[in-house]
């Protein structure tokens, strides 16, 4: 069978696990069986929504951490009060009573105290919890906090001998790693290894790592760990996305050995942001390190992530954006060959690759069907004319139906449905577009403006197009005519002293079929003078020449009557 | 077709023309009064929406020719969500809009004729759903052999597309006037040629959509996109076997209908029949691809004509040949046969004429009437014959024309009777407007000027099936507040009738145009009409409300009169007051006049009619082409073409329309303008080509090209007003009379640019670019 694509990342078919060629560590190489560290109860608390959510919303994240297959997981860091010290044992206990198979790891300052802390969540959970105590390491750092090397270590050793003491597992977490001195790390790290520590995290604090440094700085302290014969002591990798290279640095690290790699849900964190957990577990089963996890279970984990964090999920996000929806030609294919890595739970990497097994082809594949059944309502909203409008719809209604038929804003009209006619356009965010191929969930919290928005109950608010296609006669039928309007509203937005050609150009996506567009032009070239205030309004108004009065008022005196 | 005893209604007596007619609204230049449409806030039918409303669809045959062996529906009914599927068996009547060849069932019953035909209908609880089980419902068919063009029907009778299955002949009209053979042989000068036209559709924007609701006592109410109303009111009864008591059929605005919405459509019926089965209301909206299917559209045509003339430009006589390729079913076949022939006899023409016009059925979506039903292909044959006579015979194109002009107050060769004729002033204004005598031949090499001429009916002067009522009528009813409604049975589709009657209304009663309100279409409300075809509306439903208004008028007059003192011929009705008109001061306002009347008569209303004077010829198809008023319009249109790639532009059509009097003159510039505009969309560009599988090539907006802002001419309106003696207010019509000339105008612009005749229609680039090609080939073999 012809394979549906041809695959660069391994065109001979081979193994992505192979060595490369000239001997270069291939890419997912040596990250088979890497755990993964969730740190979205944590680092990802620290982002700019300041939120601190319900533990039961933690809860259910942790049951979706255990089906992404999440191995180790940051609990919280217990030191920052009460409720956080109380949610971080109430998690673990639920860790055991669901007998989720993850490892519960809780942050600290390298302050005896912070250590205290998990130690007393410890013992409310009847469970150890790993304990990843964080100092400073860079020199950029111990300048602007006025530490030294021997603050420094006096810190780690506290820290560490009171886990020791508690008899929970001391991870030690250099920050700023990528940043500092080898010759410090050195010192830090033995000082933590003579007390016990059981992991050394390398963190790029500020996103500064590339994948050079990444393996420069594995190596170094890989080859430090042989030479203290210290191989027994495990590796983390914390990275953040200030370059936007969160993600690669991250494998990358995991092809360089690394044990343990963190991530947060949808990379929220600090800042920038951290590496996406979601998409790290993905690529991780892509290059065969880890089992592949279906994207079903990846996607609510990324819209339970997004409620504990008070993030909205991005529309175009990759795995739980609501695009991956998008049928548009193109793009349907490779949402088919998704659907098919899923239902066959084939790890993906071989599914859109040369490997069998036979696919049934896209034609045969039982219909989705409508009206109930597998397409929920989503909700989503919309700004009109200064409002926020909340609607539910289904993932493949257009911005057209829903704007008609959900919203009864019956003025936008469809002629073709398909793009041709113009019949449809409406303003998104200042834009034009056709509403017949835009999907609603695409304009989901973006400003719509339809030509509802021109007319007005009062004929002195109408706007001049109006009035002037009216005088003009650049109404016939009447069905083109809202499109046209809003077409020429973003016209003359844009450049309110358009020439006849650029009108015409403007307007050419619009099929008007009653009135050969003369009388249009006419009207947009009107309606822009009296927006320039080059020109009055059209004088003719009904009702303005030989209609009575209204009937006399019933406070005025009367003169006659009962 | 209609012939009957002369009892018909005459038209109401002219008032004496002069001061006390109207009051001076009639021909001011203003608002179309149409801002609720122009925002889209009026209510199309796909705008209507009712609780627990099912969706329907179509389940169209795939084949151009085949017999329907079974068709189950049992996937279709598993679907979730389907509500009922029904096939031809649940409909078994036939139906057409001519009485004489009702060939149509709502579903094909055992014999599907084009790709397209209905064969079954769907309805579902979604739109989708609805869509995704028509494709469940499976049909077995037998193919059977087709013929899917003009050729395949004229070589192949077996095919037996004809009623008696013997041929595939749809109508034959044969009819000679005069000596033709003996003229032709007695002329100078004659030219003989063959145009083909291949057709065209209508492509409204809004595509036909239907809604129908059982109430729960009986009545049946069916929304429906249709320009005849009362037409279809008949047809359901007919097919649904209803008594026509128990269906209302209302016509919200339409969104363009150009001839496409003129007779009854499958969806009307099976929305009808689906609410009648389920107890819910149906809705079907056809896709823009069906909206090419279902058609209807401008018949194709090859015409071989020939025509004489004396060296003085007197023309001697015409032959014509026409083979009309009417599609699947007969629609208005059978007046398009006529057609196709009778109205060419306007407004020059000859001393002998001789047609046959053969009408074939294909298998292919059906043709039927579009924006100049019938008369557009001939007259593209005859115009550019007319300009090729004058190159012979080295004479102006215009002067050609003028010298054999049909005279007002006459009657044609065919029998048609004549009154207002405004063609000579339509020449003289495009020849001034364009520059003609300056100009042309002046314009350097690849520009170009052409002329041609056409007239048209205003309103036909025999309903479809035969009867002596009314043509048109419309009730008013006058309120004390001021507001007056106008009820008519006309169908507005964007032409503008309702705006007329609003005009002609507010004039006669010196009301403000907003105080006149106009309801139409609908079969409840509204005395009968026929509907928005033959391009009647203006002069009949005109005058059926200018008939309603003077008898208010009157009243109103009558009761101020009493109350100023003075006798009522005293009395001048002005915008806004009814005065004394040798002393203007003296008046009442209106809303006070209607008050007076009413207090003095009861409650105002009245009710206006219109019936045509028997008219026509007396021998067989004489009277189809009569018609109470002929429109006359001249075109004159420059064009450049690119020699090296054989693309017409055309740069500018000045066209000159003769209405009899523009009662609203933006409406009537914009019926010229959309008509030279659609004129020459089908001279540059449309072409509806269905393919040898019975397919359409591009049943689509992108494929099937209509013009945009960026393809359109300027366009130049000029009208003329020549005052119908019968007309309302001297009014005739506007809006299919101006397409006629386009097509020949550019095509004789275009020889005058670069000495070639495209004879087929488009002029694309590849056949203008072929003739150039041909004829440089041709040059030196001549010298």
């Amino acid at each position: 069978m012809q394979p549906a694509i041809y695959d660069w990342n391994s065109p001979d078919g081979t193994s992505p696990s192979a060595t490369g060629p000239g001997g270069w560590i291939p890419f997912g190489g040596g990250a088979k069986g890497v755990m993964v560290v969730d740190e979205t109860l944590r680092d990802g608390l620290q982002n700019a929504s300041g939120v601190n959510p319900p533990v039961g919303l933690k809860m259910d994240l942790l049951h979706a951490m255990a089906r992404v297959g999440v191995d180790v997981v940051s609990v919280g860091l217990p030191a920052a009060g009460a409720r956080h010290e109380e949610d971080c044992g109430l998690l673990c206990r639920e860790i055991q009573a669901a007998r989720l198979p993850l490892v519960p790891t809780a942050a600290a300052r390298t302050v005896v105290g912070d250590v205290l802390a998990i130690a007393r969540a410890a013992e409310s959970a009847g469970m150890p919890i790993e304990v990843y105590a964080f100092i400073g390491s860079s020199p950029i750092r111990h300048y602007s906090e006025s530490w030294d090397e021997g603050f420094l270590v006096g810190c780690v050793r506290s820290a560490a001998s009171a886990a020791r003491d508690a008899g929970l597992p001391f991870v030690l977490v250099t920050e700023d790693t990528t940043r500092a001195h080898p010759d410090l790390l050195r010192v830090l790290y033995r000082a933590a290894i003579d007390e016990g520590a059981a992991r050394l995290c390398l963190c790029d604090t500020t996103g500064h790592v590339t994948p050079y440094g990444v393996e420069a700085l594995v190596g170094f302290v890989q080859i430090e760990l042989s030479e203290w014969g210290a191989k027994h002591v495990g590796l983390d990798w914390h990275g953040h996305n200030d370059r936007g290279l969160g993600l690669p640095t991250a494998l990358w690290a995991a092809s360089n050995g690394v044990g343990r790699v963190h991530g947060t849900g949808l990379g929220v964190g600090e800042r920038v942001g951290n590496t996406p957990l979601e998409l790290l577990v993905d690529n991780l089963a892509r290059v065969g390190a880890r089992p592949p996890v279906p994207r079903k279970h990846l996607a609510e984990y990324c819209e339970l992530a997004a409620r504990a964090l008070s993030w909205s999920l991005p529309p175009d996000h990759p795995i739980a954006g609501r695009r991956f929806l998008r049928e548009a030609s193109g793009s349907r294919a490779y949402r088919v060959v998704a659907e098919l890595e899923e239902r066959e739970e084939v790890p993906p990497a071989r599914a859109v690759g040369h490997a069998s097994p036979p696919r049934a082809p896209a034609s045969v594949r039982p219909r989705p069907l409508a009206g109930g059944g597998t397409e929920p309502l989503v909700p989503m909203t919309l700004r009109l004319a200064g409002e926020v409008v909340q609607l539910a719809v289904h993932p493949r209604r257009t911005l057209l139906e829903a704007l008609r038929y959900d919203l009864d804003l019956i003025g936008t009209k469809q002629g073709c449905d398909k793009g041709d006619c113009g019949a449809c356009t409406v303003l998104l965010d200042g834009d034009p577009v056709l509403a017949c191929l835009v999907l609603a969930l695409d304009a989901d919290g973006r400003e719509v403006r339809t030509v509802e928005h021109l007319g007005s109950a009062d004929l002195d608010h109408l706007d001049p197009l109006v009035d002037c296609f009216d005088h003009a006669g650049g109404g016939q039928c009447g069905f083109c005519t809202p499109g046209m309007l809003m077409s020429a509203t973003a016209l003359l937005e844009k450049n309110p002293r358009p020439t006849r050609a650029e009108i015409k150009v403007a307007l050419s996506g619009n099929l008007c079929r009653c009135t050969g567009y003369g009388p249009i032009l006419d009207a947009v070239d009107q309606a822009a003078r009296i927006r320039r205030g080059e020109a009055d309004r059209p004088g003719d108004r009904p009702f303005a020449e030989a209609s009575p009065p209204a009937l006399a008022s019933h406070d005025a005196p009367r003169k006659q009557g009962l | 077709m209609a012939a009957s005893d002369d009892t018909r209604v005459r038209p109401a007596p002219r008032e004496p023309a002069g001061a006390n007619e109207g009051s001076g609204l009639v021909g001011r230049r203003g608002r179309a009064l149409i801002a609720p449409r122009v925002t889209g806030q009026v209510r199309y039918t796909d705008d209507l929406a009712l609780p627990r409303m099912l969706f329907g669809r179509l389940v169209r045959c795939p084949h151009p020719h085949a017999r329907i062996v079974g068709i189950d529906a049992t996937r279709a009914l598993a679907r979730p969500g389907v509500v009922a599927v029904i096939t031809g068996k649940d409909l078994p009547e036939r139906f057409g809009i001519i009485p004489w060849t009702p060939d149509e069932y709502p579903l094909a019953l055992d014999r599907a004729r084009f790709v397209g035909d209905a064969v079954a209908a769907v309805c579902a609880t979604d739109e989708r759903a609805a869509h995704e089980a028509a494709d469940l419902v499976d049909v077995e068919y037998e193919i059977l052999p087709a013929a899917t063009d003009l050729d395949g029907a004229i070589a192949r009778p077996e095919v037996g597309l004809g009623r008696a299955g013997t041929d595939n002949v749809s109508k034959e009209v044969a009819l000679a006037f005069g000596d033709v053979d003996g003229l032709l042989a007695a002329s100078d000068v004659v030219v003989e040629g063959e145009i083909h036209y291949e057709g065209s559709a209508h492509a409204p924007i809004e595509t036909h959509c239907a809604l129908a609701q059982l109430d729960k006592n009986g009545l049946l109410t069916v929304w429906s996109t249709t320009q005849v109303p009362h037409y279809l009111h008949r047809e359901l009864s007919r097919v649904l076997r209803l008594p026509p008591t128990r269906i209302r059929v209302v016509q919200p605005p339409i969104g363009g209908a150009f001839g496409g919405k003129s007779e009854p459509f499958s969806l009307e019926f099976c929305a009808a029949k689906l609410a009648m089965v389920t107890g819910r209301p149906v809705k079907f909206l056809y896709t823009r691809e069906e909206e090419f299917y279902a058609h209807r559209g401008r018949h194709p045509m090859r015409i071989r004509m020939k025509v004489g003339a004396m060296a003085d430009g007197t023309l001697t006589a015409v032959d014509a040949e026409t083979a009309i390729d009417g599609g699947a079913y007969s629609s208005f076949g059978l007046v398009t046969s006529y057609y196709s022939g009778q109205l060419l006899t306007l407004p020059a023409f000859a001393q002998a004429y001789r047609f046959k016009s053969t009408r074939y059925f294909t298998n292919k979506p059906p043709c039927g009437p579009k924006r100049g039903h019938g008369s557009v292909q001939p007259r593209f044959a005859f115009e550019t014959a007319l300009d090729k006579l004058a190159v012979a015979l080295g004479l102006d194109p215009i002067d050609l024309r003028r010298r054999n002009l049909v005279p007002p107050d006459s009657t044609t060769l065919n029998g048609l009777r004549v009154t207002s004729n405004g063609i000579a002033q339509c020449l003289d204004a495009v020849e001034s407007a364009s520059g003609w005598a300056e100009r042309r031949g002046k314009l350097g090499v690849g520009r170009g000027l052409g002329v041609a001429s056409s007239a048209y009916i205003s309103g036909t002067n025999y309903a479809i099936y035969p009867n002596d009522m009314p043509q048109s009528a419309v009730q008013l009813k006058v309120d004390r507040s001021g507001v007056v409604t106008v009820f008519s049975g006309q169908s507005e589709i964007g032409q503008g009738c309702d705006a007329m009657l609003a005009v002609i209304v507010a004039d006669e009663l010196g009301l403000d145009l907003g105080s006149v309100r106009v309801v139409s279409g609908d079969t409840d409300l509204a005395p009968v009409d026929l509907g928005a075809y033959s391009s009647r509306g203006t002069f009949m439903n005109g005058n059926a409300a200018l008939s309603a208004a003077r008898e208010v008028r009157h009243k109103l007059v009558a009761a101020v009169a009493e109350k100023l003192g003075v006798t009522p011929r005293e009395v001048l009705v002005t915008r806004g007051a009814l005065c004394v008109a040798a002393d203007p001061a003296r008046g009442v306002p209106v809303t006070e006049a209607i008050a007076l009347a009413e207090a003095k008569f009861g409650t105002l209303g009245a009710v206006g009619f219109y019936n045509t004077p028997k008219l026509g010829a007396d021998y067989r198809g004489g009277t189809i082409g009569a018609s109470p008023a002929y429109s006359f319009t001249a075109h004159v249109a420059e064009v450049a073409v690119d020699l090296e790639t054989g693309k017409v532009d055309v740069v500018r059509v000045w066209a000159a329309h003769d209405c009899g009097k523009a009662l609203c003159p933006t409406a009537v510039e914009g019926q010229i303008a959309g008509s030279v505009y659609m004129g020459a969309a089908e001279a540059l560009f449309e072409e509806h080509v269905i393919g040898k599988d019975g397919l359409h090539l591009g049943p689509n907006l992108l494929d099937y090209r209509i013009p945009t802002t960026l393809d359109v001419p300027d366009i130049v309106p000029l009208i003329v007003e020549s005052d119908d003696p019968e007309g309302p207010r001297g009014a005739k019509e506007a809006g299919e009379g101006p397409l006629h000339p386009s097509i020949p105008a550019i095509a004789n612009a275009i020889f005058d640019a670069v000495g070639v005749r495209i004879d087929r229609l488009p002029f694309s680039p590849s056949r203008v670019l072929a003739a150039l090609r041909a004829a440089a080939r041709a040059r030196p073999a001549a010298e």
